[in-house]
């Protein structure tokens, strides 16, 4: 069987493009939706199905107080929907960016929304997990907190938090039912609470960067490359 | 049938090597950025569920 040297190349660019492909997330800050829409309506519009996966996708915005201070926060978000189950995978960051310190008592909530659809008869009902880490560090105002929570179809999975200043790491698995309608929604939902006095650079935050789908992707390269050069190899009249 | 000689191969062939080489390089470059494109934040916040069973 002939493999013409435009599929390779295709294969290959399409392999190397992957990470662009990606349907909508929806974030929302302090009741502002910055992307997508806050919350995804029902069915199959924005919406995972199986098979399918969403991001890394990031994201940034800079928030405002009446008072003045000022907050940059930004995000990575991918969520996925396989042999696995669920998935939804969120990192905010939020950095006071203000010169001086902070004024007033700043409350940053920062919603992160995916909804998977599947059809037909069954339900989502099973264990749901939350892993959450989460750190406070810099100069923050006394009684600075963090905090956040995965909801599932608006079920709770439990609040972790609010922590003061450090590194915490929290997981909840809860048992949940009545899942029965096509769309599962998930929110995950952070509370970054800075006090008066915070300084620039203190920030609150949900996880650090680390290589993990690497592997994959690397294996799809070399599979590819190996399948072309097999190919060339074959049409140069180089026979084994 | 195997190439003893190292002849280059016939024209139209030749091309096909050509353009496999800059697909090759094309790859070389562009794999780090795409891998760190799909770096995945294993220590982000996630949350995890079963899907949709029968």
């Amino acid at each position: 069987m002939r493999f013409p040297v435009r599929y390779c190349r295709f294969l290959a660019i399409s392999l190397l493009l992957l990470p662009l492909a990606a349907l909508a997330d929806d974030i929302q800050i302090n009741g502002t939706c910055v992307v997508g829409t806050c919350p995804p309506p029902s069915g199959t519009s924005d919406a995972l199905q199986y098979g399918q996966s969403t991001g890394p996708t990031s994201g940034s915005y800079l928030l405002t107080f009446g008072d003045g201070d000022k907050y940059s926060i930004s995000w990575t978000f991918e969520a996925y929907y396989d042999d696995s189950g669920t998935e939804i995978i969120v990192d905010p960051v939020a950095t006071y960016a203000g010169s001086s310190p902070s004024v007033g008592n700043d409350l940053i909530n920062f919603d992160a929304f995916q909804n998977f659809y599947a059809g037909g008869p069954g339900n989502w009902d099973g264990d749901y997990t939350e892993t959450i880490p989460l750190a406070l560090t810099g100069s923050v105002g006394a009684g600075s907190t963090v905090a956040a929570q995965l909801f599932w179809s608006g079920q709770g999975l439990g609040e972790v938090g609010p922590y003061g200043p450090g590194y915490y790491n929290a997981q909840n698995t809860v048992d949940l039912t009545g899942l029965d309608a096509n769309t599962l929604t998930a929110e995950y939902e952070f509370a970054f609470d800075f006090t008066a006095g915070t300084l620039n650079g203190a920030s609150a935050f949900s996880g650090v960067p680390e290589p993990s789908s690497v592997q994959l992707l690397i294996l799809m390269l070399a599979g590819t490359a190996v399948v072309c050069g097999l190919a060339a190899r074959r049409r140069s009249g180089y026979t084994k | 049938m195997k190439n003893e000689n190292n002849q280059p191969p016939e024209d139209g062939k030749s091309d096909r090597r050509e353009m496999l080489q800059k697909l090759g390089r094309f790859a070389a470059y562009a794999a780090p950025f795409t891998i760190l494109a799909m770096t995945k934040k294993a220590d982000a916040a996630t949350g995890h569920g079963p899907g949709r069973r029968g």
